[in-house]
């Protein structure tokens, strides 16, 4: 079995930022769910190191949290992003785009070549 | 931002656990619920479904600790029990724990006063906005005579070092519309007073500039005493008028209107009891007294430029005159306190030491006891870093304690020995009593102080081998085992420290009391017992000569009550322990002498003073002005001047009025040699010449009773005999001779402070060497036990003790005879009759060091070889 990668630190929140801009309120599992579906599977999500970093954001008022009934008929935990999380997840995904963009000139560019 | 507002949610965390709990347990039950049912939707069995979906969680107890991680705050509960645990440790061993925490107590409430009563006289200063660039400016320096011409200093032209003049010109005056005429205290001040010292009005305004203009007069800023007691705190005062009068022309009504008031406290003058009543603008020009230097400019550059101006303008320099000198008017403030308080506080500062040193060698001798406890937990798992904290809390609980306990007794100690303190150091505060408090910068002192305290309480151990012992002590059983060399220098260097802070301290009290029982011992030529005083002032403009002066005493004296056994004399401003007046004077046929002291006395004064007269007769009420001039000379005056001891009937005079370049009076005839009399302990010219006051009468005047009634009674019947013949001369307060003595009050102060300092220091030194002891002895426990059942005697064992508790004692007397020398330095004008670095007081101490240090070797040491050594041996 090939190992797939671990997700990285710091990356898993905004990750789950994402996912609930994209989704909508999700519980939990279906964050993980999501995430899992979104890197093609090419990605292992420890469920449990998830409600830690949820904790976290929610601490920080990024998302909200509130009890709901799911799909079907459990009672379940539903995130929702607030106004604080939509912002930062702006700030974060731009930065993000700029150092892999760097990195990727770093990884392809040629030798001393100007770009 | 989010990341503070993230701690303060999880800090809120701390508080509702369960319900979080319960919340955890549900969100993770829907998870599985939820992973399963989709498991089972692929096919797998029940267990294949439950199991996966666990493992995918990675484990349901390491995901809700995670969770509980980021929930709270870890490092803040983990800090909890170990304070919890600190606490349980020190409530089991509550003999450590009462004699660390009250020592400790002691030592903190010391400093905590001594730092409070620093910071108000030495770090604060006084109560101006820009105190810091307030100087007075003294033209007369090295001797008391300032040159002319000093008032036509052209200030203007000394603008770049300058900013401010602040002028000022005392005045007493009458407020007339209360039933009987009020005496306030008043004050003309220039622009610059009010610009210099940022005076601010609480209720209305300040002068404006015009107001200084000559010729404005009729406006008054109000004292808030006044404004309180006079006007109710009306907050519409501003705009209203009262009547006073001056008290050099009482028959004058003056109207002023009010344009202001001044803060709570303001005050102006030799200290901050110095209250001021009424400022009205000053227009006619003052010599200047004090300045406001501009921002940034060095005094010795001002001083300079000032003193150019002034050769420039000033005529009659003194030879020998330095120039302009200027002082930070704090200095001037502090000048006389600064001495006893910096004492005072190394004095403290070495009980606080010693009080720690104390406080550590218990806790390295605790250190030792407990290995076992130590190892056990080190064995069990706990890292470094645990055992760390372990120490850590303790320390600072038992500081945290005595922080508590300390603090409490300080503010008890402020509240009764504020004004103690401020009448031992001769004046109050700069900012006034009040400022005598632990304000944030005493607070911020301690809070460093106890910091320090708790690291080296914390980290004293670690210096203890534990890492190489730990095996060892497990394996011993019972025993414990012994401790490194590392370990016993240690405790050596602490308690040599001890005994050496002692001494210094010891040194330093005996040197006091000294010169405490020398002050005592030293005969001023007169008797203070049982005089009291009372100043009587009157307005210059009614008694403007000396007729009506003269009629004015005549009549005080007559009108008071003769009682018997209690004999009374006027006297002149110049009462005893004041510094005499020097004048010029010229004796018929004898050489030109240099100024000698000048008092005018009146009738009877020597015989109530107890004076002896040695020829001739003292001055009687015959002695006014129409009689002959005559006068008395003191016994060494007599001799030097007439060698044949023939005084009486001489020729002398003298320059009779205040200022030294006044003419010499008339030719007196010497009617009396009386015994030499000292006016203070410094006083060693003992060359005086006494005129009879009513002959040579001033404004100023004190009556002089020597009485076994009680001071009040004096002070009411003086009171009410002068206001009968002049309801506008001033009677001070009555006060006894003896209260005036400044440096044997001040001596007292000090000696009694350094005793109790002393005793203390020494206490404690001896709880350490006794604490030190005692261990030794337990360590050895054994050895003696064996050695008196082989047939030591008692005496070889304690011998034993002694002669390693010698080589501490040497160390540390050694140190506290180096330490003797900072004492001379520092009470080098403290001491009276004693040499500051005094051999005899050197030894006495030692003897006292070493006296309490063989006593405190010697008890635990007999009590172990008087033990039966069967029992000792069965123990172990």
């Amino acid at each position: 079995m090939s190992r797939k990668p671990d997700v990285w630190q710091g990356t898993l929140a905004l990750m789950v930022l994402k996912t609930l801009e994209r989704g909508g309120p999700l519980h939990g599992y279906g964050i993980a769910r999501q995430i899992e579906a979104t890197s093609g599977h090419l990605l292992s999500v420890n469920y449990g190191t998830l409600y830690p970093a949820l904790l976290k954001l929610e601490q920080e008022g990024y998302i909200t949290s509130e009890w709901g009934v799911s799909d079907n008929n459990r009672k379940a935990k539903y995130y929702a992003l607030a106004r604080a999380g939509r912002k930062q997840l702006e700030r974060e995904a731009h930065q993000w785009e700029q150092m892999t963009e760097i990195l990727a000139r770093f990884l392809k560019g040629p030798r001393g070549a100007p770009a | 931002m989010r990341k503070l507002r993230g701690w303060i949610v999880r800090l809120g965390g701390l508080f509702h656990k369960q319900r979080q709990e319960r919340e955890l347990e549900d969100e993770i039950a829907s998870h599985l619920q939820m992973h399963i049912e989709d498991n089972l939707r692929l096919g797998m069995t029940p267990e294949e479904a439950r199991r996966r979906a666990i493992v995918q969680l990675g484990g349901i107890e390491s995901t809700k600790e995670a969770y509980r991680d980021q929930l709270g705050l870890p490092a803040l509960e983990t800090l909890w029990q170990d304070v919890r645990y600190g606490a349980r440790t020190l409530r089991k061993n509550r003999g450590f724990t009462a004699v660390a925490v009250l020592t400790l107590a002691a030592g903190i409430a010391l400093t905590a006063s001594t730092l409070a009563t620093v910071n108000a006289y030495l770090v604060r200063s006084l109560p101006y906005s820009t105190a810091a660039r307030l100087y007075h400016v003294r033209y007369a320096p090295p001797g008391p005579w300032e040159p002319r011409g000093m008032s036509s200093i052209d200030w203007k032209s000394l603008n770049d070092v300058v900013e401010d003049t602040v002028r000022s010109s005392g005045m007493t005056l009458y407020l007339m519309d209360a039933g009987s005429p009020q005496r306030i205290r008043g004050l003309r001040v220039s622009h610059g007073f009010v610009r210099g010292l940022g005076v601010q009005a609480v209720t209305g305004r300040v002068f404006a500039e015009e107001e200084f203009a000559a010729g404005t007069q009729g406006l008054a800023m109000i004292g808030y005493d006044l404004w309180r007691a006079r006007f109710g705190s009306d907050p519409q005062v501003v705009g209203r008028q009262f009547q006073v009068t001056r008290e050099e022309q009482t028959e004058q009504i003056e109207t002023l209107r009010i344009v202001g008031v001044l803060p709570e406290g303001f005050w102006f003058g030799r200290d901050s009891s110095d209250k001021v009543d009424i400022l009205t603008p000053l227009g006619s020009p003052t010599r200047t007294y004090m300045v406001r230097l501009r921002e940034g400019v060095p005094v010795s550059f001002a001083e300079k430029r000032i003193t150019d101006v002034a050769k420039g303008v000033g005529s009659d320099f003194r030879p020998g005159w330095t120039g302009v000198h200027l002082q930070s008017v704090h200095d001037r403030y502090v000048e006389n306190v600064r001495p006893v308080l910096t004492g005072i506080t190394i004095a403290v500062g070495i009980v606080l030491v010693i009080a720690c040193a104390n406080v550590a060698i218990l806790v390295l001798l605790r250190t030792l006891r407990r290995q076992k406890e130590v190892a056990v937990r080190v064995a069990l798992g706990a890292g470094w870093t645990q055992i760390m904290r372990m120490l850590v809390s303790e320390a600072s609980l038992v500081c945290g304690c005595a922080l508590a306990v300390g603090l409490g007794l300080t503010t008890i100690t402020l509240g009764a020995l504020t004004p103690l303190i401020e009448v031992q150091l001769g004046r109050p505060a700069p900012a006034g009593p009040a400022s005598i408090r632990m304000d944030s910068n005493v607070l911020l002192a301690l809070g460093g102080i106890s910091l320090v305290i708790v690291l080296s309480l914390a980290f004293i151990p670690l210096l203890s081998p534990w890492q190489r012992r730990l095996a060892d002590s497990l394996r011993s059983q019972g025993v414990s085992t012994g401790d490194g060399p590392a370990m016993r220098r240690l405790r050596a260097s602490l308690i040599a420290f001890e005994i050496g802070g002692s001494l210094v301290l010891l040194v330093s009290c005996g040197l006091m009391i000294r010169s405490a029982v020398n002050l005592m011992k030293t005969d001023l030529g007169f008797n203070p017992e049982r005089v009291l005083r009372v100043g009587v002032r009157v307005p210059a403009r009614t008694y403007a000569d000396p007729p009506a002066l003269s009629q004015f005493f005549t009549t005080l004296t007559e009108r008071l009550p003769q009682v018997s056994n209690s004999r009374l004399a006027l006297m002149t401003a110049f009462p005893p322990f004041y510094p005499a007046n020097t004048q010029r004077f010229e004796a018929a046929g004898s050489p030109v002498e240099t100024p000698a002291g000048m008092l005018k006395v009146g009738a009877g004064y020597f015989n109530l003073y107890e004076v002896r007269v040695i020829q001739g007769r003292e001055f009687t009420v015959a002695d006014r002005l129409g009689s002959e001039p005559v006068a008395v000379v003191s016994e060494t005056l007599g001799g030097r001047l007439w060698p044949d001891g023939r005084a009486v009937g001489r020729q002398i005079r003298v320059v009779e009025g205040d200022m030294p370049d006044a003419p010499l009076g008339p030719w007196r005839t010497v009617v009396g040699v009386v015994a030499d009399i000292r006016q203070g302990y410094d006083d060693s010219d003992l060359r005086d010449i006494y005129l009879p006051f009513l002959q040579a009468p001033s404004r100023f005047a004190s009556v002089h009773v020597r009485t076994d009634l009680p001071i009040s009674f004096w002070g009411e019947r003086i009171r009410s005999a002068a206001s009968g013949i002049d309801p506008y001369v001033l009677v001070g307060a009555a006060a006894t001779i003896v209260s005036e003595d400044r440096q044997r009050t001040g001596t007292h102060f000090l000696t009694s402070m350094l005793i109790g300092f002393a005793v203390f220091a020494t206490l404690l030194a001896i709880l350490g060497i006794y604490g030190v002891t005692t261990y030794a002895v337990q360590q050895r426990e054994r050895e003696i036990a064996v050695r008196v059942a082989l047939g030591g005697s008692h005496g070889a064992i304690i011998r034993m003790f002694l002669k390693q508790g010698a080589h501490v004692l040497a160390i540390g007397l050694g140190l506290g005879w180096f330490g003797a020398i900072g004492v001379a330095k520092i009470l080098e004008n403290r001491v009276y009759g004693v040499k500051p670095f005094d051999v005899a007081t050197l030894i006495a101490a030692c003897v006292v060091m070493i006296a309490s240090g063989v006593s405190a070797i010697w008890w635990p040491a007999r009590r172990a070889a008087m033990r039966s050594p069967m029992a000792v041996l069965k123990e172990g």
